[in-house]
Parts: C-alpha cells; structure tokens; sequence
C-alpha cells in the first residue's frame, strides 16, 4: 500500500504565473508520455514480473512517477495561479481555461484527456521492460522539447530536474532487462520470454 | 531473511489493524480536527504501530523503502511482495 509523504521530491517555486507555458507542461501530467501514464505503466506492469528486483525497480520507478505527478502539478497550479483573463485569451491555455479554468486537469499540451491506450502491459518482461525503455526516451524527449519552448529559470529548474530522472530510469530499465536476460538460457539469442511454454 | 506471505502472519495481521485504524482516525481527524478523543486515540496507536513496525521489519524484512534494518544486505526488493501467495 502507500501513504502520502507532504512534500515535493524537488522544489517548485515560480514567481511569475506564464499561461502559454501551462499549455505546454500540461502534456507531462495528462499526455502520451507524461507523469501519469508513466506511474500506471510501471505500477501495473509489477503484477506479471517474474523477478522480485525487477518488481522492485518497477515499484520505486512506479512510486517516483506519482511524486512526479505531483511537482508537474504544482508547476500546473502556480503558473496559473492569478492570471488575469487579458493573459489568458490570446493564449493557447485559452482552450483549456474554457474547460477547467485554472484546475489541474491531466490532458495532453493538444487538450486530449489522458488514455490508458498510452501504456502497454503485456505481461512479458522482455515485451514490457522494452516498452519501459521506450517510455522513459520519449518523456526526455518531450521534457527536453519544454526546455527549448520555456526561458524563466524557475520553471526551467524543476523541468530539468524531471529530465534528469528519465535518463536514471532508463539506466535502471536497462539494468533490468539484463537481469531478465541473464537468468534466460544463454542461447536464447532472441530474448524471448518462454515461461508460458513451458 | 524469513520467508513468509502475508496470509497466515499474526504480526502483519496486528499491524494491518492498528494501520487501518489509525487511517479511519486520520479521515475523522481530518474533518473533524478539534475532536480531543480521536486525537488521543491516534496517539495511542501511533505507540502501537510504531513497536509493531520495528518488530515486523526486524523479523520479515522492510516495509518501506527506508525500511532496510541489515547495513549488510539490500533486503527490500529481494523479499515477497504482497501479492505472492
């Protein structure tokens, strides 16, 4: 089970409120490889695993992945916090105001609800772990595509912090599919997973 | 390390007990913040959890991921996880 620790896992502390910005980082809360979707990916992937270290690193990658959640959202909320209405409606967060005003709301930076058609669970672990490594390249990528459209420092800092995190979770992801492939017979040149052959 | 699963252990029985309890008097505490009984209640069961914590994670293994009693084996992802039967 979890319990709630009250705290961010980085600090978040943004002077100036930057609706367009919003717009943008919303796709790391609600879009196809955000913050969501990551944590249910690992979190529900734990369940098929044949490895208990690999479940391990599913679940602290898992539970790392809500606390991220959690810092995109705060970025969310004080970036809209007292944004008067002339800044909203000649920017692209005007779409999303209309719909949930200044709430936190998990959709992709083009306003898509987020899916669960964004993760996969295969119940293999060469399938899904490749699906992880994945996962965590495309989040650096849409992290370092934030980094290329934001300026202000204060935003900057948390989102490369975030950044940082995608790269130590692919290492660990690849940490894990060696220790999947090492304990599969040597000449199982393929890397398929035979357990259900068996 | 002992091998165990959840069903069956008396201690980790207890211990969902007294958890689940104190998340009852949490959600009360929650929206009733002024209630002195519930208050003390909370307290008493936090002593309680608390001892039963250290005895589990002394005997199963940790139950968090700052649960590693041993400085000499990396004991968290290697015993069960809860829904191994």
């Amino acid at each position: 089970m979890w319990i709630y620790e009250k705290k961010l896992q980085f600090p978040v502390k943004i002077k100036n409120p930057d609706a367009r910005a919003a717009s943008i980082i919303v796709s790391q809360l609600g879009g196809p490889d955000g913050e969501l979707a990551a944590s249910m990916r690992y979190l529900n992937q734990r369940f098929s695993m044949p490895d208990r270290k690999i479940v391990g690193i599913l679940t602290d990658v898992g539970t790392e992945e809500l606390a991220h959640l959690e810092m995109v959202g705060s970025i969310l909320t004080q970036l809209t916090k007292n944004l008067p209405v002339s800044e909203i409606e000649n920017s692209p967060f005007a779409q999303y105001f209309v719909d949930h005003t200044a709430g936190v709301y998990p959709a992709s930076a083009a306003g898509v609800p987020a899916d669960m058609k964004y993760i996969g669970v295969k119940g293999d672990v060469i399938a899904d772990l490749n699906e992880d490594l994945a996962a965590e390249q495309k989040a650096r990528v849409t992290y370092d595509n934030i980094l290329r459209l934001v300026d202000d420092p204060d935003i900057r800092e948390p989102i490369k912090f975030l950044r940082e995190r995608e790269l130590v979770h692919y290492q660990r992801f690849s940490d894990a599919l060696r220790l999947a492939q090492d304990s599969m017979n040597s000449k199982n040149f393929y890397a398929t997973n035979p357990s259900f052959d068996k | 390390m002992m091998n165990m699963n959840c069903n069956g252990n008396s201690l980790l029985k207890r211990l969902q007990e007294v958890e689940f309890a104190l998340y009852e008097l949490t959600l009360y505490l929650d929206a009733y913040p002024e209630s002195k009984d519930a208050l003390m209640h909370y307290h008493s069961l936090l002593d309680a959890r608390r001892a039963l914590v250290a005895e589990y994670q002394a005997k199963h293994g940790p139950l968090t991921m700052y649960g590693n009693e041993s400085t000499t084996s990396w004991d968290w992802a290697s015993t069960p996880w809860p829904w191994e039967n």
